[in-house]
């Protein structure tokens, strides 16, 4: 390894140099997603690298009461078949067209080994691309529990995209516009259109007996 | 601005490197769907009499259907065709993935390749931007290597790609196309064409959108019938769980589970090599295709066998069958490594296993001896020798080269009576279903344009799985024995149906699972689907019509390539011998009952019953008149 090698964070998007570790998957990590996900699962042992295992019991206890709509969206990568009916679904509900690219969801793949991890928004705590937004169009609604996004209120840095530690917002170029997942308002349409069930949309109460994300493994490291 | 389809089709010159965009009339549409109706249109009108399927003149056209990219129920099936180096005949043939819809994405319904490149080359379509890029580093790779390799050269791993193994680039008359690595357009050697003309591959990305003409009503229209196809696999089919490999023990109970070659239709411990088996032991997880609500795809693991380590989606039903009984093994690790091996050099098994068990059988009836067969000791159910056997066809050394051609230019070359254990239709070896147990499978078999395979029709109705399905039979055959295989009344009827849909369905893109295997999504809703997404008003009638025009003209295909009437016909062994044994003893179709049928089919069809040529005036009523030249 050269000398004047820095390492960079390992949450994907990140160019920040390292300043922690990750508890359970030991990857490196910069000091706003150490931190976020902290926070986040209030659980030292989870990062946003790893992608996996993230727990809610946490944040069901604490936090989840507090949203006022009743379900959340938990996404379950051993059920995913990798069909990406969920991204038409979502671009319709939110653009009135079939796309990939205007999804709010996307499967991410790996087609030798079969494998789909469904990517989506998890409304997070404490949000690090409403930390990241120089601008007032991403905020906590502190009443529900969504990060709303405003287009209008959009400058279009980007710096969203790449504070998510779970690539869960995206730009599109050819619109020069974020997209983001808003739960379609309480009642999601990638859920409806998921027939392997990797996607549900349960009862709050229900969650904590629950991983919010189940993932098999890292898709971005044991992948390669 | 057009609604479900593009109207843009790409074209390919491969010879002098250039690319240039056709636009779609809505006339093409409204008149042969896309898909498949729009390949056999463009095929007829630009490839010249008499082409050598490997010269640079074939022409090779993939498209979408026109409700590819929709979350319509399964939507995401490609058509690819071209003059089949198999048969020499018409080819079809289909797949799933993610390719068409992206393609969609793209911008485009469809691609048509022609000339041949003098060096390797890929295809990399970028949304509107198209590049012929050098493929010589590619050569040689396996499929799975070409598909890792194109994502790391282009950077993106969301891409879709079609791509070819060893096995397209050796030639071998029976070489698949791969799409997304494991979904497979396997039949009729679309593989070789491509090896033909220097393309390995074809990588695409699409960031556009595709659009519907009335958004409310396809949402709802699309919306139920996927519920309905849900509701049906989970009380019925359950693919989901166990692949389409669920149904071979049952087929093989029934008696219908081709052995050693066709000779018998039952081998004991077929479990082994069945569905539910390999799924307690095997299976790692399902997959699925584009917007599709089966998900009938399954993806194993193997970690060690005598063969070495295997992972691989599949081995599906054909796979089952052609690496099972059809060679009589139930060998379920060979079973598992030789599919893996099949795919990533992308073969066609179907036709792989019928070759190999006809080698198989030419080596029990001492037709061929070690001599011929390098020293591989052939007897049935010897897998290693068959796995060798295998290597040697991919490489196409000694023997393996000349198991490469077609069955029927291997019957030939090694004469002495061979043809006579050759399981072929106008050359395309039978798929793994005996036509003696289900008459309108057997009719089937002998009228589709590219040779013996359950695809053209795949009638399960006629099973009378269900209370659903026994209606259907009755209704669509006109007879109360319509859910009888074993009785031929009504069953011409019945076939003529399904195949006119079945073209409607891979013109629409929709893969019939979800149509006419499962009858969720009938004919009614693919015209609301169709007329919802495109704003062309249509009925299930002129979707008939449709169907029949798009049969019509793969049948003046064949004719202008030299087919007679007499190619309609089954191979000797399916119309001359009883099955021997096992559960289905005694049953037999015979050659009178096959031309019965085959007289009432072509009246059906308004085709000459001696000739078998479509007449002047069924082409007048499906206003084709144009290609009555060709006849």
């Amino acid at each position: 390894m050269p000398k004047d090698f820095i390492l960079r964070c390992g949450s994907t998007g990140c160019r920040n140099s390292v300043s922690a570790r990750c508890g359970y998957c030991g990857i490196p990590l910069c000091d706003i997603h150490s931190r976020t996900l902290k926070s986040l699962t209030g659980d030292e042992h989870f990062c946003g690298a790893c992608h996996a295992y993230i727990s809610v019991s946490g944040l069901a206890e604490r936090d989840i009461d507090r949203h006022l709509i009743p379900n959340i969206l938990l996404s379950n990568s051993k059920k995913c078949t990798g069909c990406r009916s969920c991204e038409l679904a979502c671009s319709f509900e939110l653009y009135g067209e079939f796309s990939y690219e205007l999804s709010a969801i996307r499967v991410l793949k790996e087609e030798e080994r079969a494998k789909n991890f469904p990517v989506v928004c998890l409304q997070c705590e404490n949000p690090p691309c409403v930390d990241a937004c120089p601008t007032d169009a991403l905020i906590k609604n502190g009443e529900n529990g969504l990060v709303v996004f405003k287009d209008e209120e959009c400058n279009r840095c980007r710096a969203c995209v790449s504070a998510c530690p779970y690539d869960a917002i995206f730009f599109n170029e050819q619109r020069s516009r974020i997209i983001k997942c808003d739960l379609c308002s309480g009642d999601p349409a990638c859920v409806k259109a998921c027939a392997p069930e990797a996607l549900e949309w349960i009862k709050k109460h229900k969650v904590g007996e629950r991983k919010r994300v189940v993932l098999e493994m890292n898709p971005y490291r044991e992948g390669k | 601005m057009a609604f479900g389809f593009c109207g843009k089709l790409l074209r390919v010159d491969l010879k002098n490197r250039v690319t240039s965009v056709e636009a779609l009339s809505q006339d093409l549409f409204e008149n042969y769907l896309g898909g498949r109706g729009i390949n056999v249109k463009y095929l007829l009108d630009e490839l010249p009499q008499n082409t050598d399927p490997f010269s640079p003149d074939n022409v090779l056209i993939v498209s979408a259907g026109s409700l590819g990219g929709t979350i319509a129920p399964a939507s995401s099936r490609l058509a690819i065709a071209a003059k089949s180096p198999e048969t020499g005949l018409y080819c079809k043939t289909t797949s799933g993935g993610h390719f068409a819809p992206e393609l969609k994405m793209a911008g485009f319904d469809g691609i048509i390749f022609t000339g041949a490149a003098d060096e390797p080359v890929y295809v990399c379509i970028n949304d509107g931007k198209v590049e012929i890029r050098d493929a010589r580093k590619f050569w040689g790779k396996d499929v799975r290597e070409t598909d890792r390799l194109l994502k790391e050269e282009l950077n993106d791993h969301r891409i879709s790609t079609l791509s070819i193994g060893p096995a397209g680039e050796n030639l071998i008359r029976y070489a698949a196309v791969m799409v997304n690595i494991y979904r497979c357009a396997s039949r009729c050697g679309m593989g070789a064409v491509m090896g033909s003309k220097n393309l390995k591959a074809v990588a695409v990305r699409g960031t556009g959108s595709v659009r519907v003409a009335d958004p409310a009503r396809f949402k709802e229209v699309a919306f139920n019938a996927r519920e309905s196809s849900k509701q049906d696999q989970d009380r019925w089919y359950r693919y989901f769980f166990f692949g389409t490999q669920r149904g071979l023990v049952w087929a093989n109970e029934a008696g219908f589970n081709p052995t050693r070659n066709f000779q018998t239709g039952y081998i004991k411990d077929a479990y082994k090599v069945g569905g539910e088996y390999i799924r307690e032991r095997y299976q790692q997880r399902e997959t699925g295709c584009g917007s599709c609500v089966i998900n009938c795809g399954t993806y194993y693991e193997m970690e060690k066998s005598p063969f070495g380590p295997a992972f691989s989606e599949g081995p599906e039903w054909e796979t089952c069958n052609s690496f099972g009984a059809r060679v009589g093994s139930v060998d379920t690790e060979f079973l598992l490594k030789a599919n893996e091996y099949a795919n990533i050099n992308g073969l066609d098994i179907s036709s792989l296993g019928t070759i190999i068990g006809f080698a198989m059988e030419l080596y029990e009836k001492g037709i061929i001896t070690k001599k011929d067969t390098d020293g591989l000791d052939l007897t049935w159910g010897n897998t290693k020798e068959i796995f060798t056997l295998l290597q040697k066809i991919v490489a196409r050394e000694g023997f393996g080269k000349l198991l490469g051609e077609s069955i029927k230019t291997i019957a030939e070359s090694i004469g002495n009576h061979a043809e006579d254990y050759a399981i072929h239709v106008k050359g395309l070896g039978l798929t793994s279903c005996d036509s003696r147990l289900t008459k309108p499978y057997a009719l089937a078999f002998t009228v589709n344009p590219r040779g013996g395979d359950h695809l053209h029709t795949e009638i399960i109705c006629q099973f009378g799985a269900t209370p659903e399905h026994v209606e259907i039979a009755k209704r669509v055959s006109g007879s109360q024995k319509g859910a009888n295989p074993l009785s031929g009344e009504g069953k011409t009827r019945m076939v003529k149906y399904h195949e006119d849909f079945v073209c409607v369905s891979d013109s629409l893109g929709i893969c019939f699972f979800h149509t006419l295997s499962s009858h969720r999504v009938s004919p009614d809703i693919m015209a609301e689907l169709f007329e919802s997404a495109t704003g062309i008003s249509m009925s299930a009638d002129r979707l008939q019509e449709v169907g029949e025009r798009i049969l019509t003209l793969e049948r003046i295909f064949n004719i202008r390539e030299g087919m007679q009437r007499s190619d309609d016909a089954l191979p000797k062994r399916m119309v001359e011998e009883a099955i021997p044994d096992g559960p289905s003893k005694g049953r037999a179709v015979t050659k009178k009952e096959i031309e019965a049928m085959l007289e009432e089919y072509y009246a059906l069809h308004g085709w000459d019953p001696v000739s078998g040529f479509p007449k002047k005036q069924t082409m007048k009523t499906l206003s084709i008149d144009e290609y009555s030249k060709y006849l």
